[in-house]
């Protein structure tokens, strides 16, 4: 198939869109976008390189939702708040958070069906709950990262490597990994 | 075929390893806000991972239909689901000769108390046995975190039987024989159709008195009726060439379209009126038919004419003449684009051997239009056709002139007035040499 087919492929599919996937691609679009635009109007300043990288990379997760991009768009847009901004939790850290989750979540969807299939309208049923707890996580983590900080807690060490098994363990699981042979 | 993680799952396993590594070792905790909810989605989405296999069956409503008929194809996921199976996504390989619905034959449905059934409509619309491809069917469990693509069980086809108009022609066949059918003959006897009322007669039968006359008249009249004739009607198929653009039961046609739909539409009527019919193939795509009577030989005509579109070896004259040895009482209804000097010549030879030939022109009336840029010069193509077409004029005064008439195929009462020129003329007397 040449270059030419495909897009006209490409173009046909697109004009077939079924409803579900037209909103859930526009979500990723304004979500993606929120999460461009927030680090920008906060006090410090943001890196050129960001939505040089960021914004193709969210083009191509609106147009291949199942790809790596979306993984580039997370990593770039976390790594230039990482960069430049303190180290403070505050509402413009949730709203990125929760923007990046957004798009996470609205690709995952998208990145299910084709774009021109139609979607039963249950199709969003076992996504409310792990979507609304992973929100909801975002300022219960930063409150209590906040609450931490304020408190000065001593042994620093003790939570730092304790967090470190914790993350590990997650990661872990959540990869699929075991501690025996199949 | 195993579960495996989507990229989805890759995703938000990598994002969060990159930032809860961060937050820990540079003590940041806003890498913990950005990573902690994704480590938690990982988390979900691994937890909820199915670890059945599915197993789909594909069925279709009815694997015979008429053009333009529709059916259902239905996907089912058998037996007990993982409860852990989110969504069932199935997606179609379209064809050019089926309409979907939904158009685009893809379909998603989320498995609700352990089955769930997805159904695509499929409409014909062409004549012909197709195969359906094997769809796509995709399993993912929540959030999208892992998948597996199930394999449907076994293909399926589609018979689709080019009958779909009515045809209607005149109760009129040029040689009416045997004594079964519904045509009136021209000798009188035992029928149907009222012939007049005549003074009874030594023979004839009691039941066949018309009392209220004989009554009236005060002597005996019986009412007398033409005998039911049948006849053998050969539906001359020409598969030689498809001419035209075929776009299925709703756009133009082919000429190999209209000839297979006049078949089917000629055999239907005449078997319907009790007649004999048989099918003549110029090639060797569907071999023909031998000559019978009922719906069962209807059936048998409809499912040899949906191979017709296959390409295969042509007869010349001479095979033709050999092969299909044709009664000389026989109705011949030739279904052609008549282009070929095969198909003329071997007309030319039923008339000479006494048959009644009646060609139906199958050849699409916009054929100078339809040209393919990639092969064809824009100016040159309509001009050849045109010189074409003035060729096959004199072809067709030629053959008019030996007495076979030609019609162009507009579906029913196409044949009423060369039928009825046909009947007048086999009744006139004849000289013979």
């Amino acid at each position: 198939m040449s270059i030419a087919e495909r897009i006209t492929l490409w173009l046909a599919q697109m004009r077939a869109s079924g409803r579900a996937v037209v909103v859930a691609r526009l979500v990723i679009l304004v979500s993606g976008a929120v999460a461009l635009v927030v680090p920008t109007v906060q006090s410090w300043d943001q890196m050129d390189l960001v939505p040089v990288l960021a914004v193709p990379a969210l083009v191509a997760t609106v147009a291949l939702p199942d790809s790596l991009a979306g993984l580039v768009f997370l990593l770039v847009v976390s790594a230039g708040w990482l960069m430049r901004a303190p180290a403070e939790v505050g509402w413009g850290l949730a709203v990125t958070a929760i923007a990046l989750l957004v798009v996470h979540l609205a690709a995952a969807f998208t990145a299910q069906v084709p774009s021109y299939a139609r979607m039963h309208r249950d199709a969003l049923r076992r996504w409310w709950l792990p979507a609304a707890i992973a929100v909801l996580l975002v300022p219960v983590v930063a409150v209590s990262a906040a609450l931490v900080r304020g408190a000065d807690v001593p042994g620093s060490l003790l939570v730092t490597v304790g967090a470190l098994l914790l993350g590990t363990a997650i990661i872990w699981f959540a990869s699929g990994q075991r501690l025996r042979r199949d | 075929m195993r579960w495996h993680p989507t990229h989805a799952q890759i995703r938000a396993i990598c994002a969060a390893a990159v930032l809860l590594g961060i937050a820990v070792l540079l003590r940041r905790p806003d890498a913990a806000v950005f990573g902690l909810p994704l480590a938690f989605l990982a988390v979900w989405g691994r937890y909820f991972r199915p670890r059945e296999r599915p197993e789909v069956h594909n069925e279709l409503d009815a694997d015979v239909l008429f053009e333009g008929q529709a059916t259902t194809y239905r996907l089912e996921v058998s037996g007990t689901v993982d409860p852990d199976i989110d969504l069932i996504v199935a997606a179609l390989p379209r064809s050019q000769w089926f309409q979907y619905d939904p158009p685009q034959a893809a379909i998603a449905e989320p498995v609700a108390h352990g089955a769930v059934t997805l159904e695509v409509g499929l409409r014909s619309k062409r004549w012909g046995l197709r195969a359906l491809e094997r769809p796509t069917v995709v399993a993912t469990s929540p959030i999208g975190a892992y998948r597996i693509q199930v394999t449907s069980t076994h293909p399926l086809a589609v018979t689709t039987l080019p009958l779909r108009e009515g045809f209607e022609a005149i109760d009129a066949v040029p040689r009416p024989a045997g004594l079964v059918g519904l045509h009136r003959s021209r000798r009188p006897g035992e029928g149907t159709e009222l012939a007049g009322v005549r003074p009874f007669r030594t023979g004839d039968r009691l039941r066949r008195i018309n009392w209220s006359v004989s009554a009236r008249t005060q002597e005996l009249h019986v009412t007398s009726t033409w005998s039911d004739r049948d006849t053998e009607v050969v539906i001359l198929l020409d598969t030689g060439g498809e001419i035209g653009v075929s776009e299925g039961i709703d756009g133009r046609s082919s000429s190999l379209d209209t000839a297979v739909r006049a078949a089917a539409s000629i055999a239907e009527h005449y078997l319907r009126n009790g007649d004999r019919v048989r099918l003549v193939d110029t090639g060797n795509l569907v071999r023909g038919v031998r000559s019978g009577s009922g719906r069962g030989h209807l059936r048998r005509i409809l499912d040899t004419l949906v191979h017709a579109d296959r390409k295969g070896r042509q007869q010349d004259e001479e095979q033709l003449a050999r092969r299909n040895r044709i009664r000389s009482d026989s109705l011949v209804l030739v279904l052609s684009p008549l282009l070929r000097q095969v198909m003329l010549g071997y007309i030319v030879t039923l008339v000479h051997s006494g048959c009644t030939v009646i060609a139906v022109d199958t050849l699409p009336p916009d054929v100078e239009s339809i040209i393919d840029l990639d092969e064809h010069d824009r100016r040159t193509w309509p001009l050849a056709w045109r010189v074409r077409l003035l060729e096959r004029r004199r072809d067709l005064d030629r053959l008019s002139d030996l007495g076979v008439p030609t019609v162009p195929w507009r579906g029913s009462g196409t044949l009423d007035e060369v039928l009825r020129d046909a009947a007048r003329l086999a009744a006139a007397p004849r000289m013979r040499s």
